[in-house]
């Protein structure tokens, strides 16, 4: 199989996926979350300071 | 590491279940359930308070008194010095010769393993420490007075040990690697190194006094010690107490320099793992490019491992240093340094996850070498038989290709498990409020994942 004789050079991008959908599911979480603190009024993260 | 007749010892897996690829997608969820149960269920710290237990006044005084310390230190020194002789002496056959064996495997990998379980286990046995102390303690006996040394500059930290793990790492991956022998260092070379750093150590030693420069500058002491932080045990005011496990290394890394040994231990053995997997085709394609800009093959050989070998440090600070960007971005983070410097043992059962996954294997049968043919003929000369297992060989049939897949996986997952619960926990320390501190660990549950998918790719394809 020609177009598959390669394949392995690529099989690092699987290892790579899990680490993408992470970090994008932070970085997704965290623009949401804190558009919702815009939107409530209370500022950023709004809550007890440490 | 150094090319032992068995390397890594990894001969291809055999019918693994599910593709090699799959384990870190599952390694991956693992980390995300710990992640929540993290944060729904440990709300204060707990590792914080190392509760330490003293043990028996008689078992700590027949452990720790000086007869014992004396007897452990003179042992150090014997040991070292045998395998110095061994390596100046015996023959050049890596595999033959004690002292490779000695420092590379039960040494440099034996002594982590061991650290982590019971605690620093090599203080009391540092032959350099010892020989220290024994010419501090004459000095004292003629002087009537303790030696005057330079004050230790606190910026300095930890950077000496760092740069040394470092220079060990290059010695034996890089320098041994790009020898143009297939077997690597030669003992020889191991012997004159050591001498070197001996007297390196010792200089050291005079000028900012024993412990001091074991505390901050050997590195043995320093890397050793750190694992050692993971322990159960330690001393404390001449007696041994127990501790809560890992709790120690909550305040191993306030000194300046700390992230960077650690980052570096990672770094070495990742780069190890690569350099003849992953990195492979880059490696080469850059060493022609040196060569056909009029560097010796050799030369350019070295010249471009060590330079994937920096890479591969700045990338793994990097990826920390992200993670540490991203806890910063949470309402009231302390600054980027404290938070640099409070994570910084998060990563130390990581190191330890490394080692144990990438050298295991080595260990588990270099070992039996260590203890049959090595201890019975350690100069490999042939000539000699002193217990009777001369001839002994190594039983590569003792642990399959799949066991010793999954001891990798089994390693990595629970290291990186435990370096986010040591995060989660001193997240709580910085921001009491639970769900801000989830929210920081947000970013460490990525480093983590970066962390674990890399080291499982880099077995992969160093064992497909």
């Amino acid at each position: 199989m020609p177009l598959l004789a390669h394949v392995g050079h690529y099989l690092w991008v699987l290892y790579v996926i899990p680490v993408l959908v992470v970090v994008g599911a932070i970085v997704r979480t965290t623009i949401a979350e804190r558009r919702r603190q815009r939107e409530e009024g209370g500022g950023p993260w709004s809550g007890p300071e440490s | 590491m150094i090319a032992l007749p068995l390397a890594h010892a990894l001969a291809s897996r055999q019918d693994l279940p599910v593709p090699a690829w799959l384990f870190a997608w599952a390694a991956t969820i693992v980390l995300i359930a710990s992640f929540f149960a993290l944060s729904a269920g440990w709300r204060s710290p707990k590792f914080e308070d190392e509760r330490r237990r003293p043990l028996e006044r008689g078992f700590s005084r027949a452990l720790l008194g000086a007869p014992a310390q004396a007897l452990c230190g003179l042992l150090g020194v014997a040991l070292l010095g045998f395998a110095v002789y061994a390596a100046l002496h015996g023959t050049e056959a890596p595999d033959r010769n004690f002292a490779l064996t000695f420092v590379f495997v039960t040494g440099w990998l034996g002594i982590p393993f061991l650290s982590a379980i019971l605690g620093d286990v090599f203080r009391p046995f540092n032959p350099w420490r010892a020989v220290g102390r024994a010419v501090g303690g004459c000095f004292r006996l003629i002087a009537g007075e303790r030696p005057a040394h330079l004050a230790y500059p606190e910026a300095l930290g930890r950077w000496p040990a760092a740069i040394g793990l470092l220079a060990v790492v290059w010695l034996e991956v890089v320098y041994g690697g790009g020898a143009g022998v297939a077997v690597g260092l030669v003992p020889h070379t191991v012997g004159v190194a050591v001498l070197l750093y001996s007297a390196y150590t010792l200089a050291m030693m005079a000028l900012f006094g024993v412990e001091t420069w074991c505390e901050r500058g050997e590195v043995f002491s320093v890397y050793f010690g750190m694992f050692g932080r993971l322990g159960l045990f330690a001393s404390e005011d001449d007696r041994l107490v127990r501790r809560r496990p890992f709790s120690a290394a909550t305040k191993w890394a306030t000194v300046p320099g700390s992230a960077a040994l650690v980052i570096a231990s990672i770094a070495g053995t990742s780069f190890d793992g690569a350099k003849e997997g992953a990195y492979e085709g880059a490696i080469e394609s850059m060493l022609e490019s040196l060569h056909d800009a009029g560097l010796s093959r050799l030369t350019s050989v070295r010249l471009a491992d060590t330079i994937f070998l920096a890479l591969t440090f700045a990338a793994v600070g990097l990826v920390y240093w992200l993670g540490v960007r991203g806890m910063r971005t949470v309402p009231g983070a302390p600054s980027a340094a404290r938070l640099r410097t409070g994570f910084a043992h998060t990563l130390i059962p990581i190191a330890l996850a490394y080692l144990v996954a990438h050298y295991f294997s080595l260990f588990f049968f270099q070992e039996q070498a260590q203890f049959t043919y090595l201890l019975s003929d350690p100069l490999g000369t042939g000539t000699t038989d002193l217990f009777g297992t001369a001839s002994a060989g190594v039983d590569y049939n003792a642990l399959s290709a799949n066991a010793i897949w999954y001891v990798q996986v089994a390693s990595l997952v629970i290291g990186h498990v435990l370096g986010l619960t040591l995060a989660h926990d001193r997240a709580l320390v910085y921001w009491p409020d639970y769900r801000r501190a989830t929210a920081s660990q947000y970013w460490m549950l990525a480093v983590m994942v970066a962390f674990t998918c890399f080291g499982l790719y880099l077995l992969s394809v160093a064992n497909g």
